[in-house]
């Protein structure tokens, strides 16, 4: 399964082995040698103490025979000593130096020679014999000398056993030591391998982790470097990854992982690297390619063999994947560039609506530059206060009485003038901006409701749109209850507007959200609705006050999308729920939404996004029977200071 | 002739004796030299009672024959730190008192009352156990060879080496 794997080989570890081997020889042949050789001495030692105790013992019984001649006698003596098998020769000289008797083995034809030193015993030694001369005493009288000599034949053939034993002990020994060291060899070999496996593949998937791709794919690149090929280098990313992992359990998430690892394998070709380089993220490099056309085609195999249910822990998933496409060398030169442009087509792939490929142009450096400039600015506009809440009435459809805002955000550009949200509020959500932003619009649209004028049966609210990023943040809950305390506006006062899809990507800690939320008083509304989800059984679980119907089906009416948002209306009324529509443009939308039993609506037709300043003299307007302006002589505006509670009513 | 030598005081008698040899006479001497060695080397090998193993080593031989003056050429050597005497007499040796070792002929008679205590009695020549001797010399050809005779030992108390008794012809 593993295509990556890199093991260590090659011709020095033979070579040290035999090195290892050689000198374990080397060794064991100089302690031979030297065991040999101490042998030799020690045996030939005792050898000499064996034939000076014969000679001693000659020397004892032939006394007699000398003295009285008795040369028959000795000879006699003498023959018994055929019996040391070692004896080459004995011979026994008289006082004045002459052979008395000798015995001599049959190939030793020569008697021992006398020694110079008649007198005293002396033995002499060489490698073939041992020789020992011993003085004839009787009473104290010097009689003769005896000279024994003795081979050294049976020590060399003894040695020649004793060196057979330890060449077999050492080759034994040998052996035994190469088995072992093989062994711990093997041993090594399968730590280093487990070691390997540890630091460059990726457990779950057993495909190359994010640094043994980067390395195999700098290694390719290289290679195709020389040969001037082309390459593809693809960034591959799950679509719903995420909500799969939180649907279903990791265990789900990771049999998810292999399955497409499976899947991407299968796909490729052999010489292809496929690796892990992030949770939901893969790096797929083809090398060598033709054309670009290889490269699409292959993506797009890629995306139709992902693009179909697979069936994970007991449920069926739907899977998808976004491709990002860049062609070494036409794209970039090297691994960290390709892969940035990859990175950016991939960006463009999961805009242009998931499940399918894209590949980079050049145009895409500049839109990603263009991103990066606008968070820049963005962050800038924000520590300078550029950003601006507008605020869009809200009225009851029947009475079409003033009942609250919704608080939109606006930013009005230096030099570029106004920029819709629709273009900074993705970059201020993927730079994790719209924390800072939602907290700036949630602190400004308080202070301004604590602002209006208002009557005691009819208050007049204001909704602030929560991104989902903004409820994962731990602080947020502080922030509201924080925002509601320092302007001293009544909770009931603000509702939080949620989308669907921000609710389901975690329901448990979005249902723990809303419930903390509920406790303090403030209303929920969920934005944007019948365009997600739409789960029916969650909207039973979430504790919301309001549904919102989505624009894009107010627009429709009259002639079209009446079923939906009569659907929408009843079932919210079912549950128990008020009904806000929204992007009202045009009078009959409004009549048929009223004859509907839509609760309130909100647009164009009746009310434009407002400044605080222009909102505030509504409100005077509609509730308080005077004009704002009649109030400002006497009261400068406080929109901003929280400080304030309400300026009256 | 070598082992004679060997015992001899001084080596300056050798070439006497080679002048010896050619004659006759010489040829005697030369027999009773070696019979004189032997008999000293009986001694070395021998060992008498603690009683009468004190004073000089007398050997009493029957005065006048060629083995008395041999015996006397060894005058001088020790045994045992005795020092060797030779006692010539005209009797029989055997009645001689205090000898170690008395040398009879082998024409001595057999004596009726058996050999005197602690006295090694070596006869020259004649048959061992019916001349009562203990130690009888006899020529085999031209070698000298010796008998002992066992019974006769024990009555004088006398013990010999079993070298000794390893080079006799034989012993009864």
């Amino acid at each position: 399964m593993n295509r990556n794997a890199i093991y260590l080989t090659g011709d020095a570890g033979a070579k040290l082995k035999v090195a290892r081997i050689v000198s374990a020889a080397a060794a064991l042949a100089v302690a031979s040698l030297i065991l040999i050789g101490y042998q030799f001495l020690s045996l030939r030692e005792s050898l000499r103490d064996d034939v000076e105790v014969q000679a001693s013992i000659i020397a004892d019984n032939i006394a007699a025979s000398l003295m009285f001649s008795d040369t028959q006698n000795a000879v006699d003596m003498l023959r018994s000593f055929r019996n040391a098998p070692y004896l080459t020769g004995v011979a026994v000289y008289d006082r004045s130096g002459e052979l008395f008797a000798s015995y001599n083995r049959e190939d030793s034809r020569h008697p021992p020679a006398q020694s110079s030193v008649p007198g005293a015993p002396l033995q002499t030694t060489s490698l073939e014999q041992v020789s020992v001369a011993m003085p004839v005493v009787y009473r104290r009288v010097m009689l003769g000398q005896v000279v024994l000599t003795a081979s050294t034949a049976q020590i060399w053939t003894g040695l020649a056993h004793f060196a057979a034993l330890l060449g077999m002990a050492a080759v034994t020994a040998t052996m035994i030591g190469l088995l072992l060291i093989r062994r711990s060899r093997l041993r090594a070999n399968l730590a280093e391998k487990e070691l390997h496996y540890l630091a460059h593949i990726d457990p779950v998937t057993d495909l190359a982790n994010r640094r043994a791709s980067y390395d195999e794919a700098m290694r390719q690149l290289a290679a195709m470097r020389i040969c001037g090929c082309r390459v593809a280098v693809m960034l591959l990313d799950l679509d719903n990854f995420k909500s799969i992992n939180d649907t279903s359990g990791h265990a789900a998430g990771d049999v998810l992982l292999q399955e497409v690892a499976r899947i991407l394998l299968g796909s490729t070709r052999e010489t292809d690297i496929v690796g892990r380089v992030g949770g939901d993220e893969f790096l797929i490099v083809a090398a060598p390619i033709v054309s670009r056309e290889e490269a699409t085609n292959l993506a797009s195999r890629l995306t139709q063999a992902l693009h179909k249910p697979l069936f994970i822990a007991g449920a069926e998933a739907l899977v998808s994947a976004s491709i990002g496409i860049s062609v070494y060398p036409d794209d970039a030169e090297n691994l960290t560039d390709l892969l940035r442009n990859a990175d950016m087509a991939l960006y463009r792939a999961k805009a242009l609506g998931k499940n399918r490929f894209a590949e980079f142009h050049p145009a895409m450096t500049e839109a990603a530059q263009r991103r990066l400039t606008l968070e820049n600015e963005l962050r800038r506009a924000l520590a300078e206060g550029h950003l601006d809440v507008y605020y869009q009435p809200q009225f009851s459809a029947g009475s079409r009485t003033l009942i609250g805002a919704e608080a939109l955000v606006r930013w009005t550009h230096r030099e570029h003038g106004a920029i819709p949200p629709s273009e900074f509020i993705p970059v201020a959500e993927e730079s994790g901006l719209i924390n800072e932003v939602g907290r700036y619009v949630l602190e400004r649209a308080c202070a301004a409701a604590a602002t209006w004028c208002r009557s005691q049966d009819a208050p007049i609210g204001v909704s602030v749109n929560v991104s989902a990023r903004q409820l994962r943040e731990p602080g947020f809950l502080e922030d509201v209850a924080g925002a509601l305390g320092r302007c001293g506006l009544e909770p009931h006062l603000l509702e939080l507007e949620l989308t669907e899809s921000t609710l389901m990507t975690n329901i448990e800690a979005a249902i723990t959200f809303m419930r903390a939320v509920r406790a303090m008083g403030v209303r929920l509304s969920i934005d944007d609705f019948g365009t997600g989800y739409s789960s029916l059984s969650y909207l039973q679980l979430f504790p919301i006050d309001q549904l919102k119907i989505d624009q894009s089906f107010v627009q429709q009416l009259p002639g079209g999308g009446e079923t939906i948002t009569q659907a929408i209306i009843s079932l919210a009324h079912s549950f128990g729920l008020s009904v806000v529509a929204e992007g009202v443009e045009a009078q009959q939308q409004l009549d048929w939404l009223r004859s509907m039993g839509c609760d309130y609506v909100q647009g164009y037709l009746l009310g434009r996004p407002l400044r605080h300043a222009d909102f505030e003299a509504l409100t005077y307007e509609a509730r308080c029977g005077g004009t704002l302006d009649a109030l400002r002589l006497n009261e400068p505006q406080q929109a901003n200071a929280c400080s304030v509670t309400t300026p009256g009513g | 002739m070598r082992l004679i030598a060997r015992f001899r005081p001084s080596r300056s008698l050798l070439p006497m004796c080679l002048v010896l040899v050619v004659c006759s006479a010489a040829a005697q001497v030369q027999e009773s030299a070696l019979k004189a060695a032997f008999i000293y080397n009986f001694a070395i090998f021998t060992s008498w009672p603690d009683h009468a193993a004190a004073g000089p080593f007398i050997v009493c031989v029957d005065a006048g024959t060629p083995l008395a003056e041999s015996l006397r050429q060894l005058e001088g050597k020790r045994v045992d730190d005795r020092r060797w005497k030779v006692k010539e007499t005209a009797d029989d040796p055997r009645k001689t008192g205090r000898c170690s070792i008395a040398v009879i002929q082998s024409t001595a008679t057999q004596q009726t009352n058996g050999p005197v205590a602690t006295t090694l009695v070596v006869s020259d020549g004649g048959v061992s156990g019916k001349n009562g001797a203990v130690i009888t010399l006899v020529n085999e050809g031209d070698r000298v060879k010796f008998d002992i005779d066992l019974m006769q030992a024990e009555r004088t108390g006398v013990k010999f080496s079993a070298k000794l008794l390893q080079l006799a012809r034989n012993v009864i």
